[in-house]
């Protein structure tokens, strides 16, 4: 039997089941559907720490959250102008947002982050919606809670290294929240003062009473910022205390829309949580197109808005162009705990005490003169750039770190150190997220010259060493011996082979 | 004389009656006679050993003064190594003698102390080395195969070469720019017993070498001498010793 009739039925059932296809395809088209577009393309991030490369494209951190970072989102909605002329993109994050019936305001399991025109395939939404919380109480939509008055600011940053710094920092916290017409949640608790107001540089904001983290001010024309705190989002100051209400289902997505900068330390874990982001295609009232296909998309991220705790029981022992530190573990160390960082001031680098001061004044404007911090005192352990218990700024970041470890290790080198020079030295944590806790204790030793093994092995007259191929003449003889040795046992085994063939 | 050789004829017999049954090893162990004190026996072919026993180095030797004591005192420091030696020239139940290679590793650490004199600091000194030794090894086999008395002379002779490395806290040292690490040389002996194993359970042991060729098993200890001064002109840091050793041998 010939196989052609075979396979021409074959090739006509294939064409057929193409054809057919094809008008599913075209038919499927024809259905809204929804997707995120892959993650070169869909999700853009531009992180704004040091350290992006650790982090995850869905990873978020303390410091990605106070710098109020974006991330754009990119969607394809399909279906056609019929789909995209009744229905509009919004961004939801909690569980089961795909849901309508979670969809209810901001309920308890799902917050709105972001509402796209129709048409309209990108959306930017703030970490700090993705971090902050599912839901707020108070009042419905565009009501906006009645905001509370501003708690009292903290102190102004310590005096920034240039000739003017935040002394001020009694200013009232932020003037209550104002009800608005989107919500009281631009409010916060009084917790940041305006700070300093004679100054345009640091102090500019004052240290929060209640923020457990401090960053820089402003960098203002006279240097550095000292340790005010990060100007507030476009609503810093203006506070319900007791409520704060959602942003509105119909509001369109503003500055304003923003969590306030307080949640990224209110919402504080230590270890990472995790979240997921619908993007939903409804109409005006959120449903659902009918007959959708796919009509959500889903993004999971995981967010951790917490450093680890300090080390306990630091001790800093003397070394050459180091100070041996030696610690235990946080008893409430989290399970991503990453490494610890040596802290030293003055800053590492070596050179004489004034030198390494001077590291640490900071760069300098055009109209100030570089101060020397006073070196560390004999008498008082205490730095002039951390403290205990807070968490190191930016600048001290930048500046003083002086090594780090892995976790694991209870004993490691703060360096590399001026030999003669005092120094305060610190610990602090870092968990897997590149979130720093706050300071361990200080502790304060000067760097000595000490003699090691091999120091005192030349000063006795040894003639070793100089690296491993360092071996001189003697190589030659110790070859040649070492080939004579090899040259007997191979003609030992010959003769031995010659032995048993003249046997067998 | 006549029992002797009565005895001994008696002894053949019994082993050529032996040889002559079915020999193997099944899940019950060994049988047919390979059971009975291991008469039949793979070929073997090297020896190995795991080695271990205390290492001071002789780096105050050569030396003014004496800095390897005043650093790290007077602690014992121990070494671990292998060695493997290849019997490339054997006569069975008699003798054997091949090359042999062995390394070990031993370090040595301490506080170091101020450079002012005034006490010590935190940071550590230290002294790694990984002594190795390329030699000829004699095994004199005739007590433990012929005799009752299951223990095996052997003498090594060789090459000595060992690297060497010197840190302070968490860096390597170095003086006038050369770092402190380096290779030595000179020469090694050993006169040293090994102590067969099988005869404790002659069952086991013809269990092993019919199953995994492990021809003896035991225990060895050594004195172990390596002079590495370069031969004498002390180019490189004396990092030698005179030991004990002591440990496991496989002969295979």
């Amino acid at each position: 039997m010939s196989l052609r009739p075979r396979l021409s039925t074959a090739l006509l059932a294939s064409a057929t089941l193409l054809l057919a296809g094809g008008a599913q395809a075209q038919a499927t088209n024809t259905t809204a559907s929804i997707y995120l577009k892959n993650n070169n393309e869909g999700v853009v991030r531009v992180h704004s720490d040091a350290y992006p490369l650790y982090l995850s494209l869905n990873q978020f951190n303390q410091r990605n959250c106070i710098d109020n970072e974006y991330v754009t989102f990119n969607v394809d909605i399909r279906g056609g102008p019929a789909v995209t002329g009744a229905y509009h993109l919004e961004a939801w994050i909690g569980t089961a947002c795909d849901m309508r019936s979670s969809r209810v305001g901001n309920s308890a399991s799902c917050y709105n982050v972001g509402i796209a025109g129709q048409s309209v395939e990108r959306m930017e939404i703030a970490v700090r919606n993705l971090v902050g919380p599912l839901s707020t109480s108070g009042g419905g939509d565009d009501t906006g809670g009645t905001g509370g008055t501003g708690g009292t600011g903290g102190t102004g940053g310590t005096a920034g290294l240039g000739d003017t710094g935040g002394t001020s920092g009694l200013d009232t916290g932020g003037t209550g929240g104002t009800s608005s017409s989107l919500g009281g949640d631009t409010g916060i608790a009084g917790t940041f003062g305006n700070g300093g107001t004679d100054s345009s540089s640091a102090g500019t904001f004052g240290t929060a009473g209640l923020f457990p983290y401090i960053i820089p001010g402003g960098s203002g024309g006279n240097g550095t910022a000292g340790t005010g705190i990060k100007p507030l989002a476009e609503t810093a100051g203006t506070e319900g205390d007791t409520t704060t209400t959602e942003s509105g289902l119909d509001g369109p997505e503003s500055a304003a829309d923003v969590q306030p900068i307080s949640v990224c330390a209110t919402t504080v874990n230590t270890t990472p949580l995790s979240r997921t982001l619908y993007f939903v295609l409804v109409d005006g009232d959120g449903n659902a197109p009918p007959a959708a296909s796919s009509w959500f998309a889903k993004w999971p991220y995981n967010y951790d808005m917490g450093g680890p705790s300090a080390p306990t029981g630091v001790t800093a022992g003397i070394g050459e162009s180091a100070l041996v530190m030696k610690w235990a573990q946080a008893p409430d160390a989290p399970i991503d705990l990453k490494q610890y960082i040596f802290l030293c001031d003055p800053p590492p680098g070596g050179g004489s005490a004034s030198e390494a001061a001077a590291g640490a004044a900071g760069q300098g404007g055009e109209d100030s003169a570089e101060e020397e911090m006073p070196p560390i005192s004999d008498e008082l352990c205490k730095s002039n750039v951390f403290t205990e218990g807070q968490v190191p700024t930016v600048d001290v970041l930048k500046n003083n770190v002086c090594g780090n470890v892995q976790s694991t290790s209870t004993g490691g080198e703060a360096g590399p150190l001026a030999n003669g020079v005092r120094y305060a030295v610190a610990m602090a944590s870092r968990d897997s997220y590149w979130n720093v806790g706050p300071i361990s204790n200080v502790t304060c030793n000067t760097p000595e010259l000490v003699t090691d093994f091999y120091e005192a092995y030349k000063m006795a007259g040894g003639h070793g060493g100089g690296g491993f191929c360092a071996i001189g003449r003697v190589k030659t003889h110790a070859l040649t011996t070492l080939f004579m040795l090899g040259a007997l046992g191979l003609i030992a085994r010959r003769r031995a082979r010659g032995t048993r063939r003249g046997q067998s | 004389m006549r029992n002797l050789v009565g005895t001994l004829l008696g002894a053949g017999a019994l082993l050529a009656a032996t040889s002559a049954r079915a020999q193997g090893v099944d899940e019950f162990g060994a049988y047919g006679g390979l059971e009975n004190h291991g008469y039949i026996r793979s070929k073997q072919e090297v020896a190995f050993e795991v080695r271990f026993g205390p290492y001071r180095p002789n780096v105050d030797q050569g030396v003014a003064g004496s800095p390897y004591k005043t650093i790290f005192g007077d602690d014992t420091r121990w070494q671990g190594g292998a060695e493997l030696d290849w019997q490339i020239y054997r006569i069975p139940k008699l003798l054997s003698l091949g090359p042999g290679f062995g390394f070990g590793y031993t370090h040595s650490a301490a506080t170091a102390p101020l450079a002012s004199g005034d006490g010590m600091s935190a940071q550590e000194t230290t002294l790694g080395i990984i002594p190795m030794h390329l030699v000829a090894a004699f095994r004199f086999d005739y007590l433990a195969d012929r005799t009752p008395i299951p223990l095996c002379p052997y003498a090594k002779l060789g090459l000595g070469y060992a690297l060497w490395w010197s840190s302070i806290g968490e860096h390597s040292t170095e003086v006038d720019h050369k770092p402190g690490r380096g290779a030595s040389y000179g020469y090694v002996w050993a006169l040293g017993v090994f102590l067969r194993l099988d005869p404790l359970d002659s069952s086991a042991a013809a269990n092993a070498d019919a199953s995994l060729g492990i021809n003896h098993a035991g225990l060895f200890i050594e004195w172990f001498n390596s002079s590495l001064n370069g031969f004498g002109t002390n180019s490189g840091m004396e990092v030698g010793t005179n030991t004990w050793v002591a440990g496991l041998g496989l002969e295979i």
